[in-house]
């Protein structure tokens, strides 16, 4: 029986879509439960969930869902906590990275213009390249 | 402040938009939502449905950038990508578009957030679509603030 400061956790990761076996404290931070759920997965103790020593969660996202105070039948009686991938486009760096110092995102961005830059400057190289073959097959000998 | 831009007489405020891609380009489904900006999408539970159900035929995702000049990804739109490639345990492609450019943003490795940016010259038919999707008709009050 899930007390009601309980929760269970759905979780979705790598394709799978799976629930812990034990019900969480409903009150817990964000942050201790997916720590929990990084644990489990790492070491492999959730039934049919392969382990992932490399598992990640900094960028997902954790939802609660109150029990409805009065559940119909075959409806969920409980409160659930499911764990998700964020789906957060455009400039919103400090929702999600409050770690990151301004100074990495910005390096981040820096080598992000560097790589168009090279990008761009392979582009004319070889544009200058075809260029002068062309010049070299017009020159008569 | 809005980005607004006049065309043809008509004032249109400009904001980002988003469009889940299956194969041949078919859009499989259109991420308008109302708390959209001309700088963000902003998490959807909705849209994370959307890939989960799709994700054995979606080949990847389209947002727009307002603007003009070669778009790319901010460190959201890169550390989203990492996040729902860990959750759908699949790689993809995330295009952008800006209203005259596009390019496609995948994965390469070796670490989670190395992803290449590559220009595409050749536009889908789908793009023309996100960029009116990402150009609304703002409202009298709306035009005069």
């Amino acid at each position: 029986m899930i007390q009601a400061h309980e929760a269970m956790v759905n979780v979705t990761y790598n394709g799978q879509n799976f629930e812990l076996p034990d019900p969480v404290n409903y009150t817990a931070g964000d942050a201790d439960v997916k720590g929990w759920i990084s644990e489990a997965i790492r070491t492999g103790s959730i039934r049919g969930v392969a382990a992932d020593p490399n598992v990640d969660l900094i960028n997902f996202v954790v939802d609660r869902f109150d029990a409805p105070a009065d559940p119909a039948p075959g409806q969920r009686a409980h409160n659930l906590i499911q764990i998700r991938p964020k789906t957060a486009y455009g400039a919103q760096d400090d929702l999600y990275d409050r770690t990151l110092a301004d100074g990495d995102v910005f390096g981040w961005k820096k080598r992000f213009r560097a790589d168009l830059i090279a990008m761009e400057d392979a582009i004319v190289v070889e544009a200058l390249n075809t260029a002068a073959k062309e010049d070299e097959l017009d020159t008569p000998s | 402040m809005p980005l607004v831009m006049i065309m043809t007489g008509v004032t249109t405020m400009m904001t980002e938009a988003a469009v889940v891609l299956g194969p041949d380009g078919q859009a499989l489904y259109w991420h308008l939502p109302p708390n959209r900006s001309i700088v963000t999408l902003p998490d959807s539970p909705t849209l994370w449905g959307v890939y989960w159900k799709n994700r054995d035929v979606m080949v990847g995702q389209a947002h727009s950038h307002p603007g003009y000049g070669w778009p790319g990804p901010s460190w959201e739109d890169i550390t989203t990508y990492d996040a729902c490639e860990r959750g759908l345990g699949k790689r993809y492609t995330w295009w952008i578009a800006s209203m005259d450019r596009l390019v496609m943003v995948m994965w390469e490795g070796p670490g989670s957030t190395d992803y290449r940016v590559y220009r595409v010259t050749e536009e889908p038919s789908w793009v023309e679509e996100l960029r009116r999707l990402s150009q609304q008709p703002t409202s009298d009050e709306e035009r005069q603030s």
